[in-house]
């Protein structure tokens, strides 16, 4: 029997989930990198990530480089986090199937 | 929607997420338009020097020095527009994209390398010209559609193209050979050359570079 309290209540939102999924993919996203390919708006993006962060998911980074850049990256907390939500993902949807 | 359903749609937008994100365009627009330009004006090169109207042109070669020039600047300029990039994003140059590109373009452009070493090595003849070109346009086709599962779709329709002017080139050159003529525009000449060229590698390019340039307000592809 699937236990669905398993799911991560952090990541199972499909913005702070499209967040993750994005920072799973490169070692360190833009904001408004993020914010383009996201399409959301500044203050719906910097609420999930703030979300994001105090859970320790999400690392930030400010840089200075032709103008001030803040970056976001996943932890190692925040990488595993992902990897076991997939996980308990696919075990609902392989015991849907069955 | 129950918790399976919504399990199921969270995956299609993981997946959804992350073929977006790991697209990887490994011919930019600003090199397309380049190395389109480089094509064209290297075909008038080849067809002013290799005019046989003009006697004495000393052509050892020519066709296949001028061509590397062509591949060596415009890879050149690929290289500076990626290391730009990566630099802009804050990522590293060799990044996981930029090495699974390679590997995929490796095989084809490798064939292409050998074939052309061996073609240059047997004559150098412009009535070789034409098949010389067809095999670099195929295998630089085959390279780019081998890229497919990353890269974005109009750097696939360009793979096609190539794929399907070699194609055609070849059947061109099987026609001339069985109707028991040596190319129609004739032995020697290395005008179906470089008109293939011109319009393979110079005006394919500059429509991909057309069709690809980012554009203000778009979001742009990796």
């Amino acid at each position: 029997m699937l236990d669905f309290d398993k799911l991560d209540k952090t990541i199972h939102e499909k913005g702070r989930l499209s967040i993750m999924t994005l920072l799973a993919t490169k070692p360190s996203w833009p904001f408004q990198d993020l914010k383009a390919e996201l399409k959301m708006s500044d203050g719906n993006l910097v609420t999930h990530l703030r979300t994001l962060h105090q859970g320790g998911y999400v690392a930030v980074t400010k840089a200075m480089l032709d103008r001030p850049q803040t970056s976001y990256s996943l932890t190692e907390k925040g990488r595993a986090a992902f990897q076991d939500y997939l996980r308990v993902l696919e075990q609902i949807v392989k015991a849907g199937k069955r | 929607m129950n918790e399976q359903e919504r399990a199921e749609e969270h995956l299609k937008t993981i997946r959804r997420l992350m073929e977006r994100a790991t697209i990887y365009r490994a011919i930019s627009a600003p090199t397309a338009l380049v190395g389109g330009l480089l094509s064209l004006a290297a075909s008038f090169a080849t067809w002013v020097h290799l005019n046989p109207a003009v006697p004495g042109t000393d052509h050892k070669n020519f066709y296949l020095w001028l061509w590397l020039l062509v591949l060596v600047l415009t890879a050149a300029t690929n290289t500076l527009f990626i290391v730009l990039g990566a630099k802009k994003r804050n990522e590293p140059v060799f990044s996981a994209s930029m090495k699974a590109a390679l590997i995929a373009l490796a095989p084809a452009l490798l064939l292409g390398a050998v074939l052309t070493c061996l073609l240059a090595a047997a004559d150098d003849d412009p009535g070789l010209y034409l098949f010389q070109s067809v095999i670099w346009a195929t295998c630089y086709g085959l390279g780019l559609l081998a890229t497919g599962h990353f890269a974005p779709r109009s750097l696939t329709l360009l793979g096609w193209a190539f794929l399907s002017a070699g194609i055609a080139g070849f059947t061109w050159m099987y026609l001339d050979l069985a109707g028991g003529t040596t190319y129609s525009f004739g032995y020697g000449s290395a005008l179906p050359s470089t008109l293939f060229m011109a319009t393979t590698f110079g005006l394919f390019h500059l429509i991909y570079a057309a069709g690809a340039w980012p554009r203000k307000g778009a979001t742009q592809e990796p």
